[in-house]
């Protein structure tokens, strides 16, 4: 079965999200926990999280974890960011929506870049067309506009181009 | 006072901070796509750390607290996506003081 790895996955973190809900070793929830896993991962063909067996490869892995640092970095600097622009008696802003290529081809990988812009320091994902990805700037960066906000996308793309290949 | 208790009552305090900065964000911000500027990344950050203190308070909940910190951190950023955009595409609620806007620009042809 050409499916067989994201069922296994996806099943596996069903039972982990059932066992952290449930916090109990009685053998009745821990059977009726995996039962019910595997029906819902096998009848949706393990669509929600695809297959994870790749990420236990080592590169893959340092390259999941230099991700999710990078990502709490930026996002600590999102709180800063907003936490000063609000306490001034007249809030800094110059707002614009701006375009940016996006070059990734899987559609989690994109969904993934566009949850993490929207959670960095002053930027938001409006929409996403084609290969196309809106961004809307609470304070537009000075110099070329589309140069910056294309180098701030591509820290994202390029970091999960590894994971993802 | 004992280590997890400073970290306790340290990250619940922090936490309801941004939380309260990310509320008074929502009400200073002067256009909807600024409001979801402070209304995304300090709920999400305030809500972390809150989570995390409480995880201090009770550490057999930690299980359930990661669960619920994985779900804000997954649809927070979603449904603010799905908010903006629902915003622009209605005339009425679109602000006058974007600078540049491609968004619009791009669309022209399919109105």
């Amino acid at each position: 079965m050409r499916k067989a790895p994201a069922v296994v996955s996806t099943s596996v973190v069903l039972l982990g999200i059932w066992l952290s809900l449930t916090l109990s070793t009685d053998i009745q929830e821990i059977s009726i926990g995996v039962v019910v896993s595997l029906i819902i991962s096998i009848s949706t063909h393990g669509a929600l999280t695809g297959n994870l067996f790749t990420l236990l490869r080592p590169k893959k892995f340092l390259a999941a974890a230099e991700y999710v640092l990078f990502f709490l970095g930026q996002m600590v600097k999102a709180n800063i960011d907003v936490f000063f622009r609000i306490f001034r008696p007249v809030i800094p802003i110059r707002p614009g929506i701006v375009k940016a290529k996006l070059r990734l081809k899987s559609e989690r990988a994109k969904a993934i870049v566009a949850n993490s812009i929207t959670l960095t320091p002053g930027t938001i994902t409006i929409d996403i067309i084609d290969d196309e990805i809106f961004v809307h700037w609470v304070f537009l960066p000075g110099g070329d506009v589309h140069e910056q906000t294309q180098s701030m996308v591509d820290s994202f793309a390029v970091r999960l181009e590894k994971i993802f290949e | 006072m004992s280590f997890t208790s400073i970290m306790a009552h340290g990250l619940t305090g922090l936490g309801a901070l941004v939380l309260f900065a990310s509320g008074l964000g929502v009400f200073r911000m002067p256009d909807v796509f600024n409001k979801m500027h402070a209304g995304t990344k300090a709920t999400t950050l305030g809500s972390i750390l809150f989570l995390t203190g409480i995880g201090f308070f009770e550490p057999s909940w930690i299980p359930k607290l990661l669960l619920i910190v994985l779900f804000i951190v997954l649809t927070n950023p979603v449904s603010s996506h799905a908010l903006a955009r629902a915003a622009h595409n209605e005339p009425s609620e679109k602000p006058d003081n974007l600078i540049i806007d491609d968004l619009e620009n791009s669309k022209g042809g399919e109105r």
